[in-house]
């Protein structure tokens, strides 16, 4: 790596160990230019996806909505989930993956938000998929790359687990009012 | 969710993130957006617009932080990403 001040360093377990650290960490490019990487790669594992795209008759429901899909995250993340949603007043679209879950253990984690859905009478387009690989679900959803970039500034809050529990309602009405977005 | 449950359970050596990205279980955000060539009265609206909204998510989770690239220098106290 090339560190702030131009030193071109080999970084690793026993060379600058907390240099080494910190790259692997949230905001690996904060502390220099990574030039050249030895990965230990793993066996390539099944991904299973779920897609949700839901619909609130006004902004009462879609903050009920919204508060029910904050609470989800514990489930999901507890059972190997990752992904990310986007809101707008009367809009949700959420996407998650998790490696090597079988399309059972998907719908068990699954299930108290679609029976959410269910009786709150929710308009809602959602599923489970399979793939063979991530790479087979990458290309399933990013298909067509293109340039990127956007003038944008944010503000963001990594929510406790007490912050879930406690302070969804709160949090969801922010998100909603801001059409901002959870990952 | 980049954060909390199955990843809160590694070994804390194994990656260098804040406190608080440990413990959490989802990241929430807003953000406000402008087209190339705005005006700085239209960015600096904006500005403000999102700090009303930090305030209220810091209001909503007083003990949370933030991820730190994601913190700015208009925030009003940024080193507590607030």
């Amino acid at each position: 790596m090339v560190t702030p001040t131009g030193e071109h360093l080999t970084v690793n377990d026993y060379q600058y160990p907390d240099l080494f650290w910190a790259l692997r960490g949230g905001g690996g490019g904060t502390y220099g230019v990574v030039t050249s990487v030895t990965y230990r790669v793993y066996g390539s594992l099944p991904v299973a996806c779920y897609i949700l795209q839901a619909n609130a008759e006004n902004t009462t429901i879609m903050k009920e909505l919204t508060t029910g899909m904050l609470q989800l995250q514990r489930n999901l993340t507890d059972n190997g989930w990752g992904g990310y949603g986007n809101l707008t007043n009367l809009t949700m679209n959420f996407l998650a993956i998790a490696p090597n879950v079988s399309a059972e253990a998907a719908n068990a984690t699954l299930q108290p938000w679609t029976e959410y859905l269910q009786s709150q009478g929710i308009s809602a387009t959602a599923g489970v998929f399979q793939f063979p690989s991530f790479y087979a679900w990458y290309k399933s959803q990013f298909t067509n790359a293109r340039e990127n970039g956007a003038n944008v500034l944010i503000t963001s809050r990594l929510l406790s687990r007490d912050t879930i529990a406690n302070q969804s309602k709160d949090v969801a009405e922010i998100l909603v009012d801001c059409e901002g977005s959870f990952l | 969710m980049v954060a909390g449950g199955a990843v809160s359970q590694i070994n804390p050596e194994s990656a260098g993130i804040n406190p608080s990205w440990r413990n959490a279980v989802l990241q929430a955000g807003c953000g406000v957006f402008w087209e190339e060539g705005a005006s700085s009265t239209v960015i600096g609206g904006l500005i403000s617009q999102l700090k009303a909204w930090t305030s209220s998510l810091s209001d909503a989770a007083p003990n949370d932080g933030a991820y730190f690239n994601e913190v700015r220098s208009s925030t009003l106290s940024f080193t507590f990403a607030d």
